[in-house]
């Protein structure tokens, strides 16, 4: 057997030969293929006798030896990375039901879009007047976002959806600051919360405390008046609305009040706004501030992981405090100009390099503009019907948590299933249907937990393919002999269950 | 046009499987008083083919590097890149995957990954890289927090002022609410000096780490070497950031004793794409590996014994540690460093080499002949420099910049009155190898009838 736990660790990144590879040992990383003087692509030029480092460079700044690069050709890299392609799932080979990620689809015109020269090769540090094109791209992104957010002012800064919330934070810590409250430090969380969130607190000097939530998934009422107390110290909320259970909190207004009478600020994690678009808008029920993820409700593809984008909108009270630079718009003599600005007086400042990432802005906004105000609705519609026919159709089989009408997702249970399955083993089995698994063990406060969303643009014949797969499983597991079986599934792809604790035991990370 | 592909008749059947008559029905979940009863105040939809032409007028507006000569940096930088690198990103296996939180269905993306490691950590002469992080700024920022996670008792970062702009006012934005003293180094002609770093950090030992740029800000190869020595007998971790193409010829932090290593990698096979999206990195020796800030693959192997890799030592991650996390970072730049990480396997061991030679040979070509127009002369002829160096003007440098545009169509340096208010006859040029001889000629051309 040529085992790879047997054999020595892998070739010091000084070989100058390739590993003998066979059908039983196929190369896994470019260096596996990589050959001594082997050349890709050329790069031009210098055009001038060429420049001796040596004779130009002090001693302690050159290079004694060049960096151990891979050494092979184009044709191979082609095929290399063509290969390794194939040994990934995506959206555009397979359905993707993953709770709280809002896999749909990614139109095309929004790549075409977004190769447009005149955009791509744009350079960060060219003046206002030379990108006036880019800068009403974002700006009416802006103006997008404000107009579904129900909110005052929008930043398009943050680089992704926790850095959203990162930059959130400081601005309602900014704003606490500004007005006396120094001393609010706690930020009341639900239990049912993504992890960035707690995350984001701890970076940004905040105490978290968790709140309870009922039996039907929501915010334990009783408990946020305790925990709230005499609000003294809160300085605010952050809450997903729908929530990771996807279920719309029906007394949002409710909650977001009795923070704001205490003298707290309202954040909203926007993760699941594709679920409510056009049909309520978080200005409207209280949030003082909120994020978008564009990745997921505006279609930025997720490219096997980022890049994201994570605008923020705020009410008026927190505009003064947004991160700069930011976009202005000035109207004289029906000539309009947009101007980046620098500075601001209140501004908590720069969270990140430049102005935003306007390769995202300009997929997002040809996504938005493909939709008008009645597409935008119909995203929504749409999402929630599928997911709750999905819901429909699964619930005597897969104990749903709460088993209401959800919005976007619904988290189903794999506890009670034949045989000992887990949640772990259905997702496993799932693969080798071709199916990309739901989020699963989040969130945490549902024991085997596996969350499902659909999104709008499936079609009901993968939904019901789906349905008949995922019914499939459980029929599999009947018996102890089927149960084992999906146990160690999958079976159909390059590899089986990696080990991950021999990947913390023996890390190697680099080749 | 919204990509729904449902029919009415569909969507009629779903709901009598759900129980309902109407989607209303399933949206009164929404309570009363927080509805919207819109219309969204929006334009209307429009068509592909009218998006296309809306997109590209909005793109006309604009001046890009794409039909004029451009010779700015000042922290990001035009590099060629083959066509084979946009081909395969295009692979919608890549640009469409999730996070590869399931190996069995992301080998793809995770094998690139730990080769993207692979190729950082050689570039950088380190250990162990992260998946990579927005970009160099924020780079700069982990950096900085991993040091505090590290010196837990620090109440200080000293830092150079080479350092970019944005980085260090990033700095001061993520420091601001978690009480931590940001000591900033000035320069002394154009480079860090090993004597004010010293002095900042002093013999408090609460500095947490020192933070260097080379090249720094003004194109300025700094002494790597002398610098994170004067941290490490400060007691402080030493943190370097480096523009990755520059290690083609300059010597890898990690070999003149960094700490950390991090940077801005957009370069490497990505446009500039006016700020972003682009890339960052972050790499460090493997002591300090469960204090690294997001993802990181290694391989494993799986039942059989095939070789697997997997994302890796998890438990620092907010999905697990939540408050406790490392960092609160959930994602990477996957696609960016995909780019990079074919870029870098494209030019290979020798053409990486070559390109860094280029960069070398067209910016000191090009410094010697502005240098010899009369009125314009190099700010710190004395120091070593890569791809990048600061010009003084005879006339302000936004002027000269108005005129390379308008009557030579050129996009000429970085303006340092915009980095420093008293630089207002400085330019900062950077001459990469998208900046051929005649672009060069044309340029020296220009500024001889710009005094």
């Amino acid at each position: 057997m040529s085992n790879a736990t047997d054999t020595p660790d892998a070739a010091p990144s000084t070989t100058r030969t390739a590993p003998k590879l066979t059908a039983d040992n196929p190369p896994l990383t470019i260096f596996d293929i990589s050959v001594a003087d082997r050349r890709g692509v050329r790069p031009p030029p210098a055009g001038y006798d060429d420049v001796d480092p040596g004779s130009v460079l002090p001693d302690f700044a050159l290079r004694a030896e060049a960096a151990e690069l891979p050494e092979v050709g184009e044709l191979d890299t082609q095929r290399h990375y063509t290969r390794l392609s194939s040994l990934n799932f995506s959206i555009a080979n397979a359905f993707y039901p993953l709770g709280s990620c809002t896999m749909k689809y990614n139109p095309l015109i929004n790549e075409r879009v977004s190769a447009l020269p005149g955009l791509a090769n744009m350079h960060p540090q060219q003046t206002d007047d030379q990108m006036q094109g880019m800068l009403e791209v974002c700006w009416r992104v802006e103006e997008i976002l404000k107009a579904v957010s129900g909110l005052h002012s929008v930043s398009l800064h943050p680089a992704a959806g926790a850095h959203g919330e990162l930059t959130s934070l400081m601005v309602m810590r900014a704003y606490l600051d500004d007005h006396d409250g120094q001393n609010r430090k706690v930020i009341l969380i639900p239990d049912s919360a993504h992890g960035t969130n707690p995350a984001s607190c701890t970076m940004t000097g905040f105490i978290t405390r968790e709140l309870k939530s009922d039996s039907r998934g929501r915010v334990d009422m009783d408990d946020l008046a305790a925990k709230i107390g005499s609000g003294d110290s809160i300085a605010g909320l952050m809450i997903t609305n729908p929530s990771t259970l996807g279920l719309f909190e029906p007394n949002i207004k409710n909650v977001c009040d009795a923070i704001h009478e205490a003298g707290g600020l309202v954040y909203m994690d926007g993760a699941n706004m594709n679920a409510i678009l056009g049909h309520t808008r978080p200005g409207d029920f209280g949030a003082d501030v909120m994020h978008f993820n564009l990745h997921k409700t505006f279609s930025q593809p997720h490219g096997g992981g980022g890049p994201g984008a994570g605008p923020i909108a705020v009410g008026e009270n927190l505009a003064p405090y947004l991160p700069v630079p930011k976009i202005a718009r000035h109207e004289e003599g029906g000539e309009v100009r947009f101007e980046i600005v620098e500075s601001a007086d209140k501004s908590i400042g720069r969270t990140r390099g430049y102005l935003t990432s306007p390769g995202v802005m300009v997929r997002s906004y040809t996504y938005m503009r493909a939709q008008g105000p009645e597409g935008m609705v119909a995203i929504a519609d749409n999402a929630v019907i599928n997911a709750n026919y999905l819901r429909a159709k699964l619930r005597d089989v897969y104990r749903v948590w709460v088993d209401e009408p959800c919005m976007h997702e619904f988290v189903a249970s794999a506890k009670g299933l034949p045989n000992g399955i887990k949640a772990t083993d259905v997702a496993k089995r799932l693969i080798d249907y071709g199916i990309h698994p739901p989020t699963v063990y989040f969130p945490l406060i549902v024991p085997e937990a596996m969350m499902i969303e659909p999104t709008e643009t499936e079609s009901k014949e993968t939904l019901d393919r789906f349905i008949e797969v995922m019914r499939a499983i459980v029929d599999e597991c009947a018996t102890e002999e089927g149960a084992e079986y999906v146990k160690h599934a999958p079976y159909t792809r390059n590899i089986g269950r990696p080990d991950e604790v021999r990947a913390v035991k023996q890390p190697k990370v680099i080749v | 046009m919204n990509y729904v592909q449902n029919t009415d008749a569909d969507r009629a059947e779903m709901m009598a499987a759900i129980g309902v008559a109407s989607v209303d029905e399933l949206m009164a979940v929404i309570p009363e008083n927080c509805r919207f009863d819109g219309p969204l105040p929006i334009d209307p939809a429009l068509t592909e083919d009218e998006l296309f032409r809306h997109l590209k007028e909005l793109a006309s507006r604009n001046i890009s590097a794409d039909d004029h000569p451009s010779f700015l940096g000042a922290g990001s930088y035009h590099h060629f890149c083959p066509a084979l690198v946009d081909n395969l990103q295009q692979r919608t296996e890549f640009w469409t995957a999730y996070t590869p939180y399931q190996p069995e269905a992301s080998q793809g993306t995770l094998t690139t990954i730990l080769e993207w490691q692979t190729m950082m950590c050689r570039l950088t002469g380190m250990e162990v890289s992260n998946a990579s992080l927005y970009d160099g700024a924020t780079s700069v920022v982990e950096s900085v927090l991993m040091s505090l996670r590290i010196k837990r008792k620090a109440k200080r970062v000293v830092i150079s002022e080479g350092v970019h702009p944005d980085s260090i006012g990033c700095l001061r934005t993520y420091l601001k609410n978690i009480d931590i003293e940001l000591v900033t180094v000035p320069l002394t002609d154009g480079a860090t000096d090993w004597a004010a770093i010293t002095s900042a950090i002093g013999d408090t030992q609460d500095v947490a780490s020192v933070v260097i740029q080379s090249p720094n800000f003004l194109g300025v190869i700094e002494k790597v070497g002398a610098l994170t020595e004067a941290a490490k007998a400060g007691g402080a971790l030493s943190v370097v950031s480096a523009d990755p193409v520059s290690l083609a010829v300059l010597e890898a932090p990690g070999h003149k004793g960094a700490d950390i290593v991090c940077g801005d990698a957009t370069g490497m096979g990505n446009p500039p794409w006016g700020g972003g999206p682009g890339v960052g990195y972050l790499c460090t020796r493997m002591d300090n590996v469960r204090q690294v800030p997001a993802r990181i693959a290694g391989e494993t192997v799986d039942g059989d014994g095939n070789r697997a890799v997997v994302l890796t030592f998890q438990t620092r991650e907010q999905h697990i540690r939540r408050a406790k996390a490392t960092s609160n970072i959930c994602t990477s730049q996957q696609l960016m460093a995909l780019r990079a990480t074919i870029w870098m396997t494209l030019m290979g061991k020798q053409g990486f080499v070559e390109l860094g030679r280029v960069n070398l040979t067209r910016a000191h070509r090009a410094a010697h002949a502005i240098a010899a127009i009369d009125g314009y002369e190099l700010a710190h002829p004395n120091r070593p420099f890569f791809n990048e160096f600061a010009v003084r003007t005879p006339l302000p440098a936004a002027e000269v910049n108005r005129r390379l545009l308008d009557d030579h169509g050129i996009i000429g340096g970085y303006d340092l009155a915009r980095w420093d208010e008293s630089r207002s006859h400085e330019l900062l040029i950077a001459v990469t190898d998208m900046n051929p001889k005649e672009q060069i000629d044309a340029l020296v051309a220009a500024l001889e009838t710009i005094r």
